[in-house]
């Protein structure tokens, strides 16, 4: 099985979907405890499956079924060869696949509760764009901002927490609360004076415009995961409200 | 004045902020703040405005600011600040109201002193990888590694339409289905 297909088997249908980037030797070991799975003996199921053309899988199909991009996902792009219809038949990997993926949790938990992952990184969404961070970096929000220097903030919109091991994704944010990442402003100040120039030659006319936008710089103090993963809590919705 | 004298005016560089300050705390950056004007010049009438309304608030509220008063006789009003790392700031409020002047001087308030300059990026990081850099070969079949060259197979063309002979094949392994199917209902 390819490594995409391993990774595709990990979605599970949570408020955040996560999909696992497990480390090498642990990926081996679900990729050997998949090829373990299928000896419980299930019937097999008489499939109709879309197979390439050439039946035994060589180097070359597998290189190509690696590669991004519309060739390697077998989308509908025209002119490109369609598979022939063939019959053939198809062991049931569902089971596996499940077991795959709480195996590939379990992993990710373990680090989440001993606080192994080290230094994380997260996409975070900040005044309409998104910014890659980690602890200790420095961004510039342009434009309008209301918080004042020295004030501490928590960015709340998280679309991705990663590690060196494992990356979670969310669709498009990650559930609140289980990431906090949170910035403190550093300093507010004014950008270099921009100009908007319009000349019409031949016309007599001509305008020009000055322009200083607000700059409000944050370092980054913290990101860090607050929850294992995978589990939906009892009550949801009710993070920062008071009753 | 072109393009490239302003940004040679204005100088650039990417964004920072002196001796890595929030990262354990935040420390104001704003030492010393002086407010030159003239007693009697109407110039100077909204730096006295200022002076005499929101003056003792704005060291109410910054008690790590110290704020000098200098009157000086027949000449413009300005605003003079100084940094903790050495840097200082004028702005010249000849004939500005009370609103400005408050603006600007929240403005040199919240600045680090670092002089304004064209941001050649709007972020810094010192890790600027953590599961490590992309490269060609990132997620490739491990087998390519021991692939040996020439090799055929890896050097023909992509194909992209079907082969007379192959639709033939796939229409008549779909009639061998379809008799199948109807024999077995």
């Amino acid at each position: 099985m390819s490594v995409a297909g391993v990774l595709s088997g990990c979605l599970r249908p949570t408020f955040s979907v996560w999909r696992a980037n497990i480390g090498r030797e642990r990926l081996a070991s679900c990729v050997a405890s998949m090829t373990r799975l299928p000896e419980v003996t299930q019937p097999p199921l008489l499939l109709l499956k879309h197979a390439t053309l050439s039946q035994q899988p060589n180097l070359l199909t597998q290189i190509r079924g690696l590669r991004s991009g519309p060739m390697g996902w077998g989308g509908g792009r025209a002119g490109v060869r369609t598979a022939a219809v063939t019959q053939e038949v198809v062991e049931d990997s569902e089971e596996a696949e499940k077991q795959l993926s709480k195996e590939v949790i379990h992993c990710v938990n373990q680090q989440v509760q001993t606080g192994e992952y080290g230094r994380l990184f997260a996409v975070v969404f900040l005044q309409g764009k998104q910014h890659l961070v980690t602890t200790g970096d420095l961004v510039v929000n342009q434009g309008f901002f209301p918080p004042n220097i020295g004030d501490e903030l928590r960015l709340e919109k998280v679309l991705m927490v990663g590690s060196r091991d494992f990356s979670l994704y969310g669709r498009p944010l990650l559930r609140p609360g289980l990431v906090h990442v949170e910035a403190r402003v550093v300093e507010k100040t004014l950008s270099h004076c921009r100009i908007y120039f319009r000349y019409q030659r031949r016309k007599n006319s001509r305008k020009s415009k000055f322009n200083r936008e607000t700059h409000t710089v944050l370092r980054i103090t913290r990101v860090e995961v607050m929850r294992p993963v995978g589990e939906v809590p009892e009550v949801e919705g009710i993070e920062g409200k008071i009753f | 004045m072109t393009t490239k004298t302003w940004r040679l005016f204005w100088g650039s560089g990417p964004a920072r902020v002196p001796l890595q300050n929030g990262v354990g705390r935040y420390v104001q950056q704003l030492q010393r703040i002086t407010f030159k004007f003239c007693k009697t010049h109407g110039g100077s009438l909204g730096m006295r405005e200022y002076i005499e309304k929101d003056l003792v608030e704005f060291a109410r509220h910054n008690p790590g600011v110290v704020v000098y008063l200098k009157p000086r006789r027949h000449r413009s009003p300005c605003l003079k600040a100084e940094y903790l790392n050495g840097e200082d700031d004028y702005i010249s409020t000849q004939k500005h109201t009370c609103e400005d002047i408050k603006k600007w001087v929240e403005y040199l308030r919240c600045r680090s002193g670092y002089p304004v300059e064209h941001l050649i990026n709007y972020h810094h990081t010192d890790h600027p990888s953590i599961q490590g850099p992309w490269t060609p070969w990132l997620h490739r079949d491990h087998k390519l590694n021991v692939v040996q060259y020439p090799n055929e197979e890896l050097s023909t063309a992509h194909k992209v339409k079907k082969t007379a002979t192959e639709e033939l094949m796939e229409l008549y392994e779909k009639q061998k289905m379809l008799t199948e199917m109807e024999k077995t209902s």
